[in-house]
């Protein structure tokens, strides 16, 4: 690939998606029935609902569906597969918007999707699901809005929700928790907030609401979750009516907020911790991954964080530069490792990360494309990953470079 | 009869290349070595057990302290543990297994172990045969060699969660964890399970209840003691030291 900058990793195929190569926070693989690999791809924007490609041959990914939302005030950014169910998670530009929840589609036929049922998390205060995790086939666990649920500021509106979808034609709420004293009638004081400004902004940098829940079936009563300028918590679910908070962390202040991704490396007794960029320019920098001691849950201790290129070179660069998406370590066909760390991180592309020794991570492969065409800034903006059980990266560019499939020769 | 050479950094290591060289006598063709973080030796020597001097610091001004047999086995089990990571939970839960298994084992057979009514009965306690067990070597980097590295693709070493040495064979431990390994590492050790024969490979599935050790090392964890007429414990004078000259009581 022209204008590429490579170490370790070697491009083996480009697809842009029909020409909607916007991908979103949501990739997840499905083994259809007759063996095939289809990769669900979430899209950042309206007008495309999801993509299903055959990654079989993961040098020649073929899409074989497309679905398109029902208007364009609105995104489907996150999905997940869990068998033959696929979860999507729609938002809504402003609070009250509809649809605004988890749909959820049959796709035991992965060329015709069909939808199963729709959990509505409309509101006059909500825009409905974020971000969400379906890993076991029973519970989804997600960043949302809820028709009884005012925040005090209206950007801290998506709260840890927890679906109950063991019947999958008929989803209820199992459970939900919500940072003390951002809901109109808590007892608890409203945050500080982080980076207050502009206010009036529902898109505005600061924010004291979910972003992911993860929860792995080796410990089904532990759930951690990346609540923005809240920083990170482990929560006790055994009770799932009741999520209690076990530990949390934040380095927010005096780092510029938005912690984006808890995920546990449960033979280890350590977290990774990722903050979101979510300015151009270099004006949120540094947005990290962070190393966290979790031996102890009640007591967290970040230990290191993930070299991050120069920000000299990449800070104006054009468009985000820093810490996204992970890949998560899900069960499935998925790539499992307490060793490496994959992850995206906007116009640095691509990085591999050894963490063997969690003091000291060290940078072991990488893959920056070029600004793919039609992109709105002047760089590839790599927002989301996955990694398949042997070994196949798939990474999408926000904007317009759709999905990306690599190697690492590591 | 081929004599093979065995190099093996273990314990907390990062870079077992640079163990090697601060050992400089590991490479000849007849050094041996057993220290805190390296263990070089043939295959013709004898086992290395718990009371094989040289892999734990044990001054005498500690041994002093240690009165009791108990107070000797909690330091030495202490020793052990620290050889793997703080942030290895399956290494850690192994090691406190194995040696769970080794008292147990003690003291299944006290009486075979007591000597009965020799005055050998008077030498000595029979728990004292817990430092007969074999010695784990935890986070263990085999050194390969030259062919091996050719044919493997590996690097220069090639980690186990544990090795040991019964005098008789190697035996690697590959601890079953929820990390993969990547397919350029699977594949080098595929290929060098393949090419060594005289070691024996075990993996130990990950269960969530505690791991019965014994059914899957056997010839470690059952009767350690056998070929041995006496229990030693783990602080010796020199003369008494481990040495790699076979048909020695070690």
């Amino acid at each position: 690939m022209q204008g590429a900058v490579a170490s370790h990793m070697k491009l083996l195929s480009h697809d842009t998606m029909r020409g909607f190569g916007g991908v979103g926070e949501g990739m997840s693989l499905q083994i259809a029935k007759d063996g095939r690999r289809i990769l669900w791809i979430a899209h950042e924007w309206a007008p495309k609902n999801f993509t299903a490609v055959d990654v079989s041959d993961p040098r020649a990914p073929r899409v074989i569906c497309q679905t398109a939302l029902p208007h364009n005030d609105m995104r489907s950014n996150s999905l997940e597969v869990s068998g033959d169910i696929l979860a999507v998670a729609y938002q809504v530009a402003k609070p009250g918007g509809k649809p605004a929840g988890v749909e959820l589609f049959d796709i035991s036929r992965p060329e015709s999707p069909t939808s199963i049922s729709f959990f509505d998390a409309s509101g006059p205060h909500s825009r409905g699901m974020h971000c969400l995790w379906f890993v076991d086939g029973e519970f989804i666990h997600c960043s949302g809005g809820a028709a009884d649920f005012e925040p005090i500021h209206f950007r801290d509106d998506q709260f840890y929700r927890i679906i109950d979808v063991r019947n999958p034609s008929h989803p209820v709420e199992a459970g939900r928790w919500w940072y003390p004293g951002t809901r109109k009638g808590d007892a608890a004081a409203p945050p500080k907030r982080v980076r207050p400004m502009p206010m009036d902004d529902i898109r505005g940098p600061d924010a004291f609401r979910l972003h992911n829940a993860n929860v792995y079936p080796e410990r089904p009563d532990r759930a951690y979750l990346g609540y923005i300028d809240g920083g990170a918590f482990i929560m006790d679910i055994s009770d799932k009516s009741a999520p209690k908070v076990v530990g949390t962390w934040n380095p927010h202040p005096p780092y510029p907020g938005f912690t984006h991704t808890v995920m546990p490396l449960l033979d280890r007794g350590l977290l990774v911790v990722t903050d979101e960029c979510v300015q151009d320019d270099g004006e949120d920098w540094p947005k990290l991954t962070w190393m966290v001691d979790a031996r102890k849950e009640d007591n967290l201790v970040p230990i290191s964080t993930l070299p991050l290129p120069p920000v000299e070179e990449f800070g104006h660069k054009g468009g985000r530069f820093g810490s996204h998406n992970i890949h998560e370590n899900r069960p499935g066909p998925s790539f499992r490792s307490d060793n490496y760390v994959f992850g995206v991180f906007f116009n640095a592309g691509v990085r591999v990360f050894d963490i063997k020794n969690p003091y000291r991570p060290e940078e072991v492969a990488c893959f920056i494309p070029p600004m793919p065409e039609n992109s709105r800034v002047a760089t590839a903006q790599m927002n989301e990953i996955y990694v398949d059980e042997r070994g196949v990266i798939y990474a999408g560019d926000r904007w317009s470079g759709g999905l990306y499939v690599f190697e690492a020769n590591i | 009869m081929t004599i093979l050479r065995y190099q093996i950094a273990f314990g907390i290591v990062e870079n077992p290349a640079r163990v090697l060289s601060m050992h400089p006598g590991a490479l000849p063709q007849d050094g041996a070595i057993l220290s805190p973080s390296l263990a070089s030796f043939a295959s013709n020597s004898p086992a290395l057990r718990l009371n094989s001097a040289g892999w734990m610091n044990l001054p005498a001004e500690i041994m002093a302290t240690l009165r009791t047999h108990a107070a000797l086995k909690d330091y030495c089990r202490s020793r052990i543990q620290k050889k793997a990571s703080i942030f290895d939970r399956p290494l850690q839960d192994f090691l406190t297994s194995y040696l769970d298994v080794v008292e147990a084992e003690v003291r299944d057979h006290a009486n075979d172990l007591s000597g009965g009514a020799s005055w050998d009965a008077a030498l000595y306690d029979t728990a004292d045969w817990f430092f007969s067990a074999f010695l784990p070597l935890p986070n263990a980097h085999l050194r390969l060699t030259e062919e091996e590295r050719e044919e493997t693709g590996a690097e220069p070493f090639i980690r186990f969660d544990v090795l040991f040495w019964t005098g008789k064979s190697l035996i690697a431990v590959t601890l079953e964890r929820l990390s993969m390994q990547t397919s350029r590492q699977r594949h080098a050790q595929e290929r060098f399970v393949a090419m060594r024969p005289d070691i024996t490979f075990v993996t130990i599935p990950r269960e969530k209840n505690g791991m019965r050790l014994q059914s899957y090392l056997p010839s470690v964890c059952e009767r350690f003691w056998h070929g041995l007429r006496y229990p030693l414990g783990p602080y010796r004078p020199e003369a008494f030291r481990w040495r790699p000259v076979p048909g020695r009581l070690s």
